[in-house]
């Protein structure tokens, strides 16, 4: 080794590197590792048996990574890569590493690696990157029919008595769809932003959800689809009835939508201890594939988007339910079995005391305006 | 054996073997990706890198070469280790060989609609994958005992061959539609069989230089531990 820590810098560098969340590697010319700290220990999964002086051979076989040190020793210049690297899961890092000069010595001495975890930063801007894909097709659309309509209307069909109403029709359909996505978007950002707030109630959910079956009940009876209310009496939630009613609307129009005809569509719900109370939303439809169910509490995630098309949704009612969920310090989980059905398991804040009442239910059945919120 | 009384040179032996074994695991990965995600920029990765893992694995050749000539300078463990080299390298460059088939077989199949019998594949695929990975691992911690356990793990791999090849052959008799498909992935489950093979031949020599006695012809050598 071309070089060493004093007795005291040493323990001092280790205090300090310990505490860092980016994972340090420090070389010498041989490319022997002079020091790491506990960062890097988790990033290349060392294990403790590696004893004694080490190589960096001996953390990683990442060629990117030995070329990127190679490099700084030679150049004596920074060297910056994208990394993956898996081990348990796959991992994406931001790897730089720079000369490592001495006031003594006129050449460099060794390298420094300094490896930064990207992985939630690539899934975002992956996710945020889809979004405005996606949003700007939802929004082109509808829009390149409304002007396609228009324009044949300006071109003479407003005198055409037997197709300007149908015209109109199928415009302002359009304009609805668009209306209803950017409402959601509005909805989705202001609950995002934590600007939707909530005023959480005891609420007797037996009565909501009968109050909610009475909304349902057009679109159930279109599809041929059965809605049972199995909450038993008595069981209470602590939530804001109108982030309750999305919540719940959201999870029951999709087990309606995306069922089978004679299917069924049940609403269960339990304590779960003390402190939560679990509400099930369980139907007979289409399930969905393992793959997808990562991915469906995306804005704008549809799994089969031919199929959304015709029963109109847009992908943003799960986005909408898992952060109202989660704004109320609860979770939402799925389970789902291709071909037999789903399950969508909210688990919400159970109202502290036994002396907790149900709140009058007029402002959850009241339906909504244009724009909710 | 203690790695770090290597010559210098024969230091940069090592980095270089186990760089190259990193190279192989990566093309092993790419190319499962590229079949079990349907991937084809990955697998025409894999195919392109091919070349530089050729090229690593004839230098390597030339060091064994130019570090033998002066074998009366090298200490019996340092020969002992240029010999294990000269061995292994081939070794893994058949596995970096067979990683590019797997990948020209996901292009022809990433053409076709999936075939849904991938269930025990990325299975078979995980394990072929651990077991270099651990080989490599085994190499580069001198670790008999790793490697032993390692060689254990062949089996596991056999039995998924023999049952994945059974799913197979008994897909293609059902449905005619599915035989090229099932075809490729025979040849998979076979190049994932062999890569298994010489990760197991790699533990057997890592046993040979971390103990100084080959393995490889007393085939219960293993069973005690
Ligand atoms: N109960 C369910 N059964 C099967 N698939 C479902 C179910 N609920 C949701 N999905 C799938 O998840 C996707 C996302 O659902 P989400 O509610 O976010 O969007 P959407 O219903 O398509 O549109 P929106 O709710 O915005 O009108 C749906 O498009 C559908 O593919
Ligand atoms: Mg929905």
């Amino acid at each position: 080794m071309s070089f060493r820590l004093d007795q005291y810098s040493q323990p001092l560098l280790e205090a300090v590197l310990g505490s860092l969340r980016e994972g340090i590697i420090v070389i010498d010319r041989q490319m022997e590792v002079v020091l790491y700290n506990q960062a890097a220990v988790d990033v290349f999964n060392l294990s403790p048996v590696m004893t004694g002086p080490l190589r960096l051979i001996d953390i990683t076989r990442n060629k990117t990574i030995h070329d990127g040190f190679r490099q700084v020793l030679e150049e004596s210049r920074p060297f910056d890569a994208n990394l993956e690297i898996s081990g348990v899961q796959e991992r994406a890092f931001s790897f730089r590493a720079t000369p490592l000069l001495m006031p003594s010595a006129h050449e460099v001495v060794g390298a420094i690696g300094v490896f930064f975890d990207v992985t939630q930063l690539v899934r975002l801007e992956r996710v945020r990157r889809e979004f405005f894909a996606n949003l700007s097709h939802e929004l082109r659309t509808p829009l390149t029919s409304i002007l396609a309509y228009v324009e044949t209307l300006l071109n003479g069909a407003i005198y055409d008595s037997e197709n300007n109403l149908q015209f109109l029709r199928i415009i302002n359909k359009h304009a609805a769809r668009m209306q209803n996505l950017v409402c959601d978007i509005a909805d989705l950002s202001a609950i995002e932003a934590g600007e939707f707030r909530l005023e959480p109630v005891a609420i007797d959910l037996k009565a909501f959800v009968d109050n909610l079956a009475v909304l349902v009940a057009p679109e159930a009876e279109a599809r041929k689809v059965r809605f049972r209310n199995e909450v038993a009496p008595g069981v209470q939630v602590q939530a804001d009835p109108q982030a309750l009613e999305q919540i719940l609307m959201n999870l029951i129009i999709n087990a309606v939508k995306f069922n089978r005809p004679e299917g069924e569509v049940s609403v269960t719900a339990g304590f779960e201890g003390d402190l939560r109370t679990l509400i099930v939303v369980r139907d007979t439809g289409v399930g969905i594939e393992a793959k997808h169910l990562p991915r469906i509490f995306e804005r704008l995630y549809r799994v089969d988007k031919s199929r959304s098309q015709e029963v109109g949704g847009t992908g943003l009612g799960l986005a909408i339910v898992k952060h109202l969920v989660l704004n109320h310090g609860g979770d939402v989980s799925v389970d789902s079995v291709p071909g037999v059905g789903s399950e969508f398991r909210v688990r919400l804040p159970r109202p502290p005391g036994a002396a907790a009442r149900a709140p009058a239910l007029e402002t959850a059945a009241a339906p909504d305006g244009a724009c909710a919120g | 054996m203690d790695a770090f009384a290597l010559d210098a040179r024969v230091q940069g032996l090592r980095d270089k073997v186990l760089l190259l074994g990193g190279q192989a695991e990566d093309s092993l990965s790419r190319a499962i990706g590229a079949l079990v995600r349907r991937n084809s920029a990955l697998a025409e990765q894999v195919i392109r890198d091919d070349d530089a893992i050729d090229l690593v694995e004839s230098e390597l050749d030339e060091d064994c070469a130019s570090l033998l000539i002066k074998a009366a300078h090298l200490s019996p463990s340092d020969l002992r280790f240029v010999i294990g080299v000269l061995r292994t390298t081939p070794m893994i460059e058949r596995i970096a060989d067979h990683a590019v088939n797997i990948a020209r077989h996901a292009l022809r199949l990433n053409d076709e609609p999936e075939l849904k019998p991938y269930i025990a594949l990325p299975r078979m695929a995980a394990l072929a994958q651990e077991m270099l990975s651990d080989a490599l691992d085994a190499l580069t911690q001198s670790d008999a005992a790793k490697a032993r356990q390692t060689i254990r793990r062949d089996d596991e791999v056999d039995l998924l061959y023999r049952r994945i090849f059974a799913e197979l052959t008994a897909f293609m008799t059902k449905d005619s539609a599915a035989v090229l498909r099932a075809a490729e992935l025979l040849f998979v489950i076979k190049h994932l069989e062999r890569i298994a093979d010489y990760a197991t031949n790699i533990c057997e020599q890592v046993v040979y230089l971390a103990e100084g006695r080959a393995i490889k012809h007393t085939p219960d050598a293993w069973q005690r531990d």
